[in-house]
């Protein structure tokens, strides 16, 4: 359940559709800087990450070639593995990052953006209402 | 095996229900389905271990059944008692492990569940967590006693000729296994389906020996299927789209649109020779992804 805070968690929930997270950060990670609540920590020992840069981390470090069934590039057939894995409650929002990274990078999919403005997005593909006039500041549910 | 018990043993009663029943139902927060498929899933794997443990150990005292008799039978020939009698005691003592192993293997059996659907649901759960509503449940209906079960078995065909095979005999299966639907945070309804329909076809010939020889082969057909119903408020059909072929090409998709909302399709079948049906959840995330490429938003919101 989101809440509204003074100090919002800056990293950016959902998959197919991106939104705040709003909730209460506690920490700041120590990659991008900016300020996290405790679920989008990355599971480390010795430093404060948050999921997004770990993420971003792990896809960098990866260096197997893609190889799809189909031979295309963006979304289509994948390989067997290369989907998500089973995983602990306690660990899904991490390993959920991970793989929308590695989905966005590797499919060419570009999620919705219901969020706020974040420049550490800013070089990635998203789609998002444009009419030129600033955030309404409404929910989804608004009508 | 004492440990599978013990596993078991540590499940709730909910997980423990989930493994004598077989089938799982009803409407929970996706964490919360994943806390309680989690620890069956790890379960499973501890039975489908047993069973290959229990196979491995089939096997071997089997060997050791045929080496005792060959022994036995050359020992009596040979006319060396003592060794005849060890090799009937190993050929007794093999032949009850064999039985003990059989009934095991038949009590595995029962608890054992059809891995595949579960593995996909817990995989796609944590997705479902993060673009569910705050506070929405996942509808879930999960079928895991098996593919190619009695109660799924639509028919047979009549006796066919076919090249070399004199009789030919199909069977043919449906499992519904998956149907799952969840309240995305931006309004959209998504709707999960799985289904795996099997063709098992008992081949009858006569070979060049003139001996009756017959096997079995068996043909899967995988069909994911996607259902998103976007509102009006948040998205509208992309102009150009009219259904059709998705831009994979293997898939299919309808774009409906209709007052407050414009339903998206998107179907993928996925077919395999061999008994063995893989499930991967890539490709509901595919289609999830497909379905939401078929849609632009129509204003610029701020979810709280």
């Amino acid at each position: 359940m989101s809440t509204a805070s003074l100090d919002p968690c800056a990293c950016k929930r959902g998959f197919f559709t991106l939104r705040d997270c709003e909730r209460a950060a506690t920490r700041t990670c120590d990659v991008c800087r900016r300020r996290i609540c405790d679920e989008h920590r990355a599971p480390r020992v010795q430093a404060t990450v948050c999921v997004e840069c770990s993420a971003r981390q792990a896809e960098d470090d990866a260096v197997e070639p893609l190889v799809r069934t189909d031979g295309r590039p963006g979304v289509g057939p994948v390989n067997a593995g290369e989907g998500p894995q089973v995983v602990a409650p306690e660990d899904a929002t991490a390993s959920t990052a991970r793989y929308r990274r590695r989905y966005y990078d590797r499919h060419g999919y570009e999620p919705m953006w219901w969020g706020t403005h974040d420049s550490t997005w800013s070089g990635d593909g998203f789609r998002w209402y444009d009419d030129g006039t600033d955030d309404d500041g409404g929910g989804f549910g608004d009508s | 095996m004492s440990g599978l018990k013990e596993h078991r043993a540590s499940l709730d009663a909910a997980q423990r229900a989930v493994l004598d029943a077989k089938v799982v139902g009803g409407e929970r927060p996706a964490l919360e389905w994943l806390g309680l498929l989690g620890p069956v899933l790890a379960h499973d794997v501890r039975i489908g271990e047993a069973l290959e443990r229990v196979r491995r150990r089939t096997y071997a005292a089997s060997s050791t059944f045929v080496g005792g008799w060959i022994v036995a039978i050359v020992s009596g020939v040979a006319g060396v008692a003592p060794l005849g009698v060890a090799a009937g005691v190993v050929v007794v003592l093999a032949l009850l492990t064999i039985v003990a192993l059989r009934v095991e293997r038949r009590r595995l059996r029962t608890q054992d569940l059809e891995g595949e659907p579960l593995r996909l649901t817990a995989a796609l759960l944590p997705i479902l967590a993060e673009d569910a509503a705050p506070g929405t449940p996942v509808a879930l209906d999960l079928d895991l006693t098996g593919h190619r079960t009695d109660a799924k078995k639509l028919g047979k065909s009549d006796t066919y000729r076919k090249g070399a095979y004199h009789a030919i005999v199909d069977t043919f299966y449906d499992d519904p296994f998956l149907r799952a639907r969840v309240r995305f945070a931006d309004g959209a309804q998504v709707s999960i389906a799985g289904r795996v329909q099997s063709r098992v076809s008992r081949k009858t010939k006569r070979s060049q020996s003139n001996k009756i020889k017959t096997k079995i082969k068996t043909k899967t057909r995988t069909t994911y299927e996607v259902d998103v119903r976007f509102p009006d408020r948040n998205y509208a059909a992309v102009p150009t789209t009219s259904g059709g072929p998705s831009p994979s090409g293997t898939d299919r998709e309808r774009v409906r649109t209709a007052p407050g909302r414009t339903a998206v399709r998107e179907r993928r079948v996925i077919k395999a020779v061999g008994p063995r049906v893989a499930l991967d959840a890539a490709h509901v995330v595919d289609l999830v992804a497909h379905a939401y490429d078929r849609v632009d938003p129509t204003r610029r919101k701020k979810l709280r």
